[in-house]
């Protein structure tokens, strides 16, 4: 398991944890937090490949750009910001054709 | 599928929306409210998750008690109010027929009268190595510190211009970040020219003192006339490269220095979403001070399409306070329009509304000249820099376009594909119009918009085909 965690707590709680899988690692998420918290808060920053084979991550975090697309229980171009996580989901780097 | 005939559907759940419903729903009229974000408040005013517990809501920051307040007031008006989530709106046909995605579904609302409040989102500013992972917007860093309690990296710089970085920086110290320094465009004699504009907002003009001063103590550089000039890295960004730039940006050779961080936050300002607006046929006009295309409206928030009202940071970034306050006065019209109030009590209603956006909107007026985008930040781009991130056109591919004799945004799309992505031109729209502006002389405005033609947000071509059968 990733050993990274940059979550903050000022001022809260956080609900029920449990595990997501990102690319086949198990990896922490918490009930409430978005696939794209849960990834940068274990360090994980690239969400897909472009058709050039460049890598993109998280960019406007407000579901505008679509920078953040991924697969997400085998639904492609899932934006990770606007998603949240659920226990047991699968995530895979999206890889565009 | 049949279409639900309505009197009031308000577009977007930000401080105008809310405000916009509040108001409608306080003259009895039912609303329907549709917001693509999973809970009201926009971007502003965003929530935690319920499954978060809030220990110390002061430590929330004076916003989210603020939003609180005002969600409050939205549930108190809830047997009024209709709030449809996590629906986003990729049509809007003739007579204000609204298409929208609900639950996985197709849905559509023909309101009598429509008020479009969809807000903004960080301005692109494209440089060499913007679209590595680790290089993120300052609405993307602040939505990840503030409300998933979570940092985007550890070791930060922040480029840009405006208030906002102030903010984000304050936010990300407070949080445990590093932040390296923060990059000021703007040069810091400008702010002095507009001083008298500013006199009389002593709550914003605090707010403002006690972000440098945290800044101070943090001792965080606070590098005004700076900006990045690259980022660097392979799968994600490990340096950055920043320089001083002259009074119109144009970074100066010679001052170039090279940090060493995970993240870039670019807060370049805010520039108007107006996708619907425009998809209404409303007229618009550019604002060079914002660098935008603006809906033209009345002085009751109401276009040059009948019916059709705008509100909030789709009309020109002016901040929370003037779009709940435009929302307000967008409801109490198309209220009296639809017959429930009277034209006495419309204008009893109006008035101290009039008078309160005249002080805001004079403060707003004088922070965008003072961070307006200078030209000389677009000499940043080199020729291998991506443009339309979608599409992943380079700058070079439209250069050579311009060169070749193109003249307007729709020629470029037309011969590049660059817009015609999934975000639909949000991302390079604002860029292109500038790079033809610099590269042809002629006027930002001459260079046209891309007409949006829907679906302006994608939407799985299952579900229109299940509308055929």
């Amino acid at each position: 398991m990733a050993t990274v965690n940059r979550r903050t707590r000022a001022g809260v709680a956080r609900g029920k944890c449990f595990e997501i899988e990102v690319d086949g690692e198990r990896i922490l998420a918490y009930e409430g937090e978005t696939i794209a918290a849960a990834l940068l808060a274990a360090g994980k920053r690239v969400a897909r490949n472009t058709k050039k084979k460049e890598p993109r991550g998280i960019y406007c975090g407000i579901g505008v750009c679509f920078e953040c697309r991924m697969i997400v229980d085998g639904k492609s171009n899932t934006r990770v910001c606007q998603t949240l996580a659920t226990p047991n989901c699968k995530v895979h780097t999206q890889f565009d054709l | 599928m049949t279409i639900r005939e309505i009197k009031l559907a308000i577009i977007g759940a930000g401080p105008a929306g809310i405000c916009a419903a509040i108001e409608a729903a306080k003259s009895d009229v039912s609303v329907t409210v549709i917001d693509e974000n999973l809970k009201p408040g926009g971007q502003i005013y965003r929530r935690l998750s319920d499954a978060f517990a809030v220990t110390d809501e002061n430590r929330l920051g004076k916003d989210y008690v603020q939003g609180t307040k005002l969600i409050r007031e939205l549930e108190h008006y809830s047997p009024k109010i209709e709030l449809i989530e996590d629906a986003p709106i990729w049509g809007i046909f003739a007579d204000r027929e609204v298409a929208f995605l609900n639950k996985g579904k197709n849905e559509e609302l023909k309101p009598q009268k429509l008020i479009i409040a969809e807000g903004a989102y960080d301005r692109p500013m494209p440089f060499p190595g913007w679209t590595l992972p680790g290089v993120l917007t300052a609405g993307a860093a602040l939505r990840m510190v503030k409300t998933e309690k979570v940092l985007p990296g550890e070791k930060v710089l922040l480029t840009g211009t405006g208030p906002l970085q102030l903010v984000l920086a304050t936010q990300l110290i407070q949080a445990g970040a590093e932040v390296v320094s923060v990059l000021e465009a703007a040069s810091p004699t400008g702010a002095w020219k507009y001083l008298p504009q500013f006199w009389g907002q002593w709550e914003l003009i605090k707010d403002g003192l006690h972000y440098l001063w945290e800044l101070r103590r943090g001792k965080i550089p606070y590098l005004t006339s700076h900006a990045i000039i690259q980022a660097r890295g392979e799968q994600e960004v490990n340096e950055a490269v920043y320089a001083r730039v002259d009074r119109d940006g144009n970074p100066i050779p010679g001052t170039e220095k090279t940090v060493e961080v995970d993240t870039v936050c670019t807060g370049y300002g805010l520039i108007p979403s107006t996708r619907l607006s425009r998809l209404c046929g409303c007229e618009h006009k550019y604002e060079p001070c914002l660098g935008a295309w603006v809906p033209c409206h009345d002085e009751s928030m109401e276009t040059t399409v009948p019916g059709v009202f705008v509100a909030g940071d789709s009309t020109g970034i002016a901040g929370a306070l003037v779009a709940m306050e435009e929302g307000r006065l967008a409801a109490i019209k198309a209220c009296q329009q639809l017959g429930y109030i009277t034209q006495e009590e419309a204008q009893h209603r109006s008035l101290p509304i009039f008078r309160k956006l005249r002080g805001l909107n004079r403060f707003e007026s004088a922070l965008n000249r003072v961070f307006s985008i200078r030209r000389g930040l677009f000499t940043r781009i080199t020729n291998d820099t991506i443009i339309c991130r979608c599409e992943e056109v380079t700058a070079g591919e439209i250069r050579q376009i311009i060169a070749d004799g193109a003249i307007g945004i729709q020629e470029i799309k037309r011969l590049t594909r660059a817009g015609m992505g999934h975000c639909q031109g949000r991302m390079c729209e604002s860029t292109i119009a500038q790079m033809i502006s610099i590269q042809t002389k002629q006027l930002v405005e001459e260079t046209g918009w891309s007409t949006p033609r829907p679906p302006v947000k994608p939407i799985p071509l299952g579900i229109l085909a299940a509308e055929q059968d």
